[in-house]
């Protein structure tokens, strides 16, 4: 069997486990709960607060929503399943080690996806309801969220060969949190709001580590500070910091990342023992 | 087959050895049953000739390193207890092994069949434990292989009736138990494993 076509059926299956799991299940109908929630309440606003209401609304539910199921998924690819005899079934039918580990991310991936589109799509049926359209920038919004939470999820599954669930989940969390700030700090640097010894590093760190991608929706967003807890105005040394859309290259750069962590993950799994 | 000299099991670096000095031969159309109290160090020996747990000393399996894919591919594993991921049904678990295997569910369903499992619809890791024994067992049987390594078969009719024909058709059976009932004399040979080392 070719490693692609071993990777296509590995991922199926966890994809199908996956879904079926009660914290998944879960965690995708109280954001599906919170979104329609967002959309009664933003009935209470008219023009442009109703619009800011269900999106400020919506983003948080993919931030917060989104990094649970992103950590959760990524931080159990490599160690219960190696030490309760799962990744052994798989990787006694003698794929590889590598195809098992690309294709237990792939079926995370996919899950992510999954979750991210449910919340896509309710949240679109929801602005049409509220009269709004289907929200295209929204709809940008949720797909950026989507490579936002594949860094997490790829880092997780790679800290899962060697750690814990918990600990891959919160090592995962911190490095969300860290590419954030380094694409805050950055725009800081860009605004020369930080002083000069700091700019140089920020925009070395930028350039070398995957970067927080920022829709043009919630940039705007932000800059009017209305996007709520999800993404906050950005202050730095008393000054306001206005964060600009993602690049292109940054998108590419950050899936490039998503891709090399996936495959350092693969890697390592060559070393572990397994049940 | 196998040929296995001095075999020694360390799970993590400056761990103790889980097992060591084992040493065996297993020919096509012969058995091995390795036996011993829980902890014993049975399903390391196991996971050393899969390539799953990383082994020290001499092990050639079909004529290659353990864990080599090309041997594993030949080689029917059916771990112990249950050792299936939540939210998969049995009859997944059966057709996921069946296709990385290059076969189809057809080949699934009659691996299941022949180990005498039928509750294909049931969620694996809430299976009872009987039936967990018979899909591990399935998983093994798919696709006639030349090697097959079972860790705690239960022995059902079914299961003897698998390792008669298996060895009858030239397939080599390497078997850990902590019960072996029946089991030494379907195989053959046995090795009594103690705190990881022959008894």
């Amino acid at each position: 069997m070719s490693p692609v076509a071993a990777i296509a059926v590995i991922a199926s299956a966890e994809f199908r486990a996956l879904v079926r799991r009660r914290w998944f299940f879960i965690t995708v109908a109280v954001g599906l709960a919170l979104i329609v929630a967002g959309t009664i309440f933003a009935f209470g606003d008219d023009g442009l607060l109703r619009s800011d209401a269900l999106r400020s609304w919506t983003l948080a539910v993919e931030v917060i929503g989104g990094l649970v199921i992103g950590a959760a998924l990524g931080s159990s690819a490599g160690n219960r399943d190696a030490d309760g005899g799962w990744l052994g079934i798989q990787v006694a039918t003698g794929v590889g080690r590598s195809p098992v580990m690309l294709g237990r991310i792939v079926g995370r991936t996919l899950a992510l996806v999954a979750a991210f589109a449910a919340w896509i799509i309710v949240a679109a049926i929801c602005s049409l309801i509220v009269g709004n359209g289907i929200d295209a920038p929204l709809v940008v919004t949720g797909l950026a969220g989507i490579e936002n939470m594949l860094v997490v999820l790829t880092v997780a599954a790679l800290c899962s060969v060697a750690i814990g669930p918990v600990a891959a989940g919160v090592t995962a969390g911190i490095v969300y949190i860290f590419v954030q700030a380094l694409v805050n700090l950055s725009s800081a640097a860009e605004a020369n709001v930080i002083g000069t010894s700091w700019t140089g590093l920020m925009r070395t760190l930028y350039f070398i580590f995957p970067r927080g991608i920022i829709s043009p929706m919630v940039a705007e967003l932000q800059a009017r500070d209305v996007a709520g807890l999800a993404a906050p105005r950005v202050v730095v040394n008393g000054n306001i910091v206005f964060i600009q859309p993602s690049s292109w290259g940054s998108v590419i750069w950050t899936l490039g990342w998503c891709v090399v962590l996936a495959f350092a993950a693969a890697g390592a799994l060559r070393k572990r023992a397994l049940s | 087959m196998i040929r296995a000299r001095d075999v020694h099991v360390r799970y993590q670096r400056g761990a103790a050895l889980a097992v060591s000095g084992v040493t065996f031969d297993l020919a096509p159309g012969k058995g091995l049953l390795l036996t011993g109290g829980h902890g014993s160090g049975k399903s390391s020996v196991l996971r050393a000739v899969l390539g799953l747990a990383g082994p020290g000393g001499d092990i050639t399996v079909f004529g290659g390193p353990p864990g080599d894919p090309r041997a594993l591919q030949r080689i029917g594993w059916a771990p112990q207890s249950w050792p299936f991921t939540y939210g998969i049904r049995a009859a997944e678990v059966a057709t996921m092994v069946a296709r990385l295997k290059g076969h189809g569910p057809a080949e699934a369903a009659a691996a299941m069949d022949e180990a005498g499992f039928t509750a294909t619809a049931k969620l694996a890791p809430l299976l009872e434990i009987e039936e967990s024994r018979q899909l591990s067992l399935a998983c093994a049987l798919i696709g006639t292989p030349d090697l097959l390594v079972l860790d705690d078969p239960w022995e059902f009719d079914e299961t003897v009736a698998a390792v008669r024909r298996a060895l009858d058709r030239g397939c080599a059976v390497l078997a850990a138990s902590t019960d072996p009932g029946g089991l030494p004399g379907l195989l053959g040979a046995s090795i009594q494993l103690a705190e990881g080392v022959p008894a």
